[in-house]
């Protein structure tokens, strides 16, 4: 029996394009630039569009697996692996949830500490993200949706920084193009999947949708959207900065919000920074949703009191995380974890369930 | 849920403490009624001899016209030939006289203002009429919601001619008006208002449903109703509006608005609304679509500016002074030359001045209080920048700020947002800019939760409807009216026909 999901707490078809976008463009993006001109240099361009078309292959994947069984990720699992074993799958894509939501608020405080709070304790600032993200998570689901929706109002400012690099910058920077191997060009992809993960979220908020069918394609929208943006941000970022400069740099983006200058402000990046609060909101948001989601749904348990407890799990996890390697070895971890889920574990989940279906309809004919 | 009625302590009622009301509940009969009143100097209760037979009149002296009794009923008692009470009524100039055996009826209408004629004290029987005398103000222009263009006509405290004031710009069969009594010692009058077959019946229903159920003994003001209404009680933002203007009201109504008047108080309450309706004001309407637009972003900034003007002040000065470029550290340095105080108390202290002027300013008599203003804004602000207690740019920004803050039309909003820059400056002390993105997030969760009526309450915004946003930020022109917000969820959406209100000529037809 597929999970039902009251009419007054549905969103929207559309706010499928909020959950995506709300929920891929966080942390990563101020840093990704780096990693990917370390592997591939001016070409990074092309992996980012790979990597989109790859995300809209597994979202449609993704589409297909919950149309099939008209639930949610729990109910696909029980369906497919029994109680136990299907429960204890659904766990771990929980906890998944709760480390993302872990690594993007650890990584958040490093930079606020880092730019703007050198001597503030990392418990004062996760102590205010965390609080706040609980905040909306015990609006519910449409409260995070609310969120997801703001936060893209509140960074649009952000885009206006893009212009001001364009004085400085190198066109030759992006020649010569495709000079890399097809194959290096692809396994760089890996570094992309920070980026795009959590739209795997959809395996839990599928149900809270209104009409689904309708609301597919602004999840299409949603990935170009995104894939869009790192293009462009990554072109910019590789017009102005020589690569081997841009190596060394950890976060390209907040540098590049340093070019700003304005006649009544300077140090752009503060703003950036602050402003980023609204970005990263969603993202720990609707991780935490997922993970205590995912709990409830499972184990049947008041979701309130695992969403207090997953974040104070969370905030004491991130006190031992303190030095850059640590922080750095999450993300490498998280994004491992990321890529065996998109592109190892949705398209295996998506075969066993068509031969299954296919097993199921053979002997309901015989 | 203090003020909502539960069947299981309906009935305790009468013992706690009620025991006044308790005993004139328990006068079952009219005789005992009588006894009970008689107590009191006001009560008067005297036979007149007519032709063929004598009547007493009682009634409540202070609440009835004297001049009407020996106008307009003692004349025609004295005059007529009836001899049964039911006759009287003939003979009397009044369009409604009821005629009850009903001991509620006749205690209820008494004490309200309406006489009782009677053939003797102890029949169980009489004619009640209606003679209240009336007490209430003149019609006055608007005070709160003042507007340079427009209507001059504000509520009064009489229920009857505040109806009155709605029903003559409402001139349809629709207009409907549902009357019940709240409060368990004042037994106010309150009336359901709406437009049947524009508002939706799931709020009318709602609204009747919460005013039945408010369980209190004084209500006196139409404020005090909006506070036990609300979905969220501990809510700082109104979350149902107040208006003393008619033609607000009215053309709410046309919206699919409900609302309901209190007698007795000169601000009638709506809803379901939204956080942006406590923005605009009547001259939105009035001017034209770009004029009025740019006038309510203008608001909507300075509440904006009032909020956010001395936490950043804060913020930079103790965390984030980077931000400031070159030329301006030098007038910033200059001015803090000398302040002994770190930003943030520095700010506290200029603000909790700024709201002592203001509290002091609304309690004193209004010739007093332009004394007031020019006392704490010159005296105390030149004093305390040539003190050093602060600095000149802080005193402007707090000066701007508090003036930015009376933009607001709605007396409620306004004390809100007077209110709301508290935490974002302690937050701003505390956390630099972080802490206010923390603040108003915070703040955003908790507005996303609101609602009103059981509608969202930052509608435009979220759910996101982009048909209703032509009239929050900008006012668009009529021709783009022609539907009704969809908040209200109207049963008949359409304001006019849409296809004639846009035809346009072609040239030269």
């Amino acid at each position: 029996m597929p999970v039902k999901v009251p009419e007054n707490r549905q969103v929207s078809p559309y706010f499928m394009l909020f959950i995506i976008y709300g929920i891929q463009v966080g942390i990563f993006v101020l840093s990704y630039e780096r990693v990917l001109a370390k592997e591939i240099g001016n070409d990074g361009w092309i992996t980012i569009l790979i990597s989109g078309i790859l995300m809209e292959v597994i979202l449609w994947m993704v589409y297909r697996v919950l149309e099939k069984n008209g639930g949610d990720l729990i109910d696909i699992h029980k369906e497919l692996f029994g109680k136990w074993l299907g429960g204890l799958f659904s766990v771990i894509f929980s906890l998944y949830f709760l480390t993302m939501s872990l690594v993007v608020m650890r990584t958040y405080a490093e930079i606020v500490q880092v730019w703007m709070f050198p001597h503030l304790s990392y418990f004062a600032i996760a102590g205010m993200v965390g609080g706040t993200a609980y905040t909306f998570v015990s609006g519910g689901f449409r409260s995070i949706m609310g969120i997801c929706l703001l936060s893209i109002v509140y960074s649009t400012p952000l885009f206006i920084s893009l212009f001001f690099p364009l004085p400085y910058v190198h066109y030759e920077n992006l020649l010569p193009m495709f000079h890399h191997s097809p194959l290096a060009i692809i396994s760089a992809a890996h570094q992309m999947i920070l980026n795009f993960i959590g739209f795997e979220v959809l395996f839990l908020a599928y149900p809270f949708i209104k009409q689904p069918k309708k609301a597919k394609k602004w999840g299409y929208y949603a990935i170009y959207l995104t894939t869009m943006l790192y293009i462009l941000l990554f072109i910019i970022t590789i017009l102005y900065y020589p690569r081997r400069q841009l190596k060394g740099i950890l976060w390209p983006t907040i540098e590049i919000w340093k070019i700003v200058d304005l006649p009544f402000m300077e140090r752009f990046e503060y703003i950036g920074i602050t402003i980023w609060f609204f970005t990263i909101l969603p993202n720990i948001a609707l991780s935490l949703w997922a993970a205590s989601r995912g709990f409830k749904r499972v184990f049947n348990i008041n979701q309130r009191i695992t969403a207090i407890l997953m974040s104070i799990l969370i905030y004491v996890i991130g006190f031992f995380l303190n030095s850059r390697d640590d922080i750095d070895l999450l993300n490498a971890i998280l994004s491992n974890i990321g890529f065996g889920f998109l592109c190892g574990y949705v398209p295996f989940l998506f075969v066993l369930q068509s031969i299954v279906y296919k097993v199921k309809k053979r002997n309901g004919k015989t | 849920m203090l003020f909502r009625r539960k069947n299981k302590t309906n009935n305790n009622n009468n013992k706690n403490g009620h025991k006044l009301l308790s005993r004139a509940e328990r006068a079952k009969s009219l005789s005992d009624f009588f006894s009970m009143m008689e107590e009191s100097k006001d009560f008067v209760s005297s036979d007149h001899k007519l032709k063929h037979m004598t009547v007493r009149i009682s009634y409540l002296n202070p609440m009835v016209d004297p001049k009407s009794i020996r106008r307009d009923i003692l004349p025609y008692l004295i005059s007529c030939d009836a001899t049964k009470l039911e006759d009287l009524v003939h003979y009397l100039p009044f369009v409604s006289i009821t005629h009850t055996k009903d001991v509620e009826q006749i205690k209820e209408k008494l004490l309200k203002g309406f006489i009782l004629i009677q053939k003797h004290k102890e029949d169980p029987d009489g004619l009640l009429l209606e003679l209240t005398a009336q007490h209430g103000r003149q019609v006055t222009p608007p005070e709160v919601e003042f507007s340079v263009i427009g209507p001059k006509t504000a509520f009064v405290e009489s229920l009857d001619t505040n109806i009155a004031l709605i029903r003559k710009l409402l001139p349809i069969p629709n207009f409907k008006v549902k009357e019940m009594s709240v409060g368990k010692v004042t037994k106010t009058k309150v009336a359901v208002i709406y437009i049947d077959g524009i508002a939706n019946r799931e709020n009318v229903n709602t609204l009747t449903q919460r005013l039945k159920d408010i369980e209190y003994d004084n209500i006196i003001d139409s404020s005090f109703l909006v506070q036990m209404l609300s979905d969220n009680k501990h809510s700082p933002f109104p979350q149902l509006v107040d208006t003393e203007r008619p033609d607000r009201v009215v053309s709410a109504l046309i919206e699919g608005k409900v609302a309901f008047i209190l007698d007795g108080s000169p601000f009638v309450i709506m809803g379901p609304t939204t956080i942006m309706e406590f923005f605009t004001a009547f001259d939105d309407y009035a001017l034209v679509w770009y004029l009025a637009s740019f006038f309510r972003l203008v608001r909507l900034g300075s509440v904006a500016f009032s909020v956010f003007a001395t936490p950043l002040y804060v913020a930079v000065l103790t965390y984030h002074y980077q931000l400031i470029p070159q030329d301006l550290i030098g007038t910033l340095i200059s001015s803090r030359m000398g302040v002994p105080f770190p930003p943030i108390i520095e700010a506290l202290l200029m603000e909790l001045t700024i709201e002592v002027l203001r509290e002091a300013g609304v309690r004193l008599p209004t010739k007093v209080g332009q004394t007031i203003g020019i006392v704490g804004g010159i005296v105390i602000g030149t004093a305390s920048v040539q003190a050093n207690l602060t600095s000149n740019v802080l005193l402007i920004l707090i000066a701007m700020a508090a003036l930015a803050s009376f933009t607001t039309p709605n007396y409620k909003m306004n004390n809100t947002v007077r209110l709301l820059r508290f935490p974002f400056l302690i937050a701003a002390g505390f956390f630099g800019m972080i802490g206010i993105a923390a603040v108003f997030a915070i703040l955003v969760a908790h507005l996303l939760k609101l609602t009103s009526l059981g509608r969202p309450y930052i509608e435009p915004f979220y759910p996101l409807r982009l048909s209703d946003l032509k009239d929050a930020f900008v006012r668009l022109p009529y021709s783009q009216q022609g539907q009704r917000p969809l908040l209200q969820r109207p049963v008949d959406s359409g304001r006019v026909n849409t296809w004639r209100a846009n035809f346009k000529y072609d040239i030269d037809e």
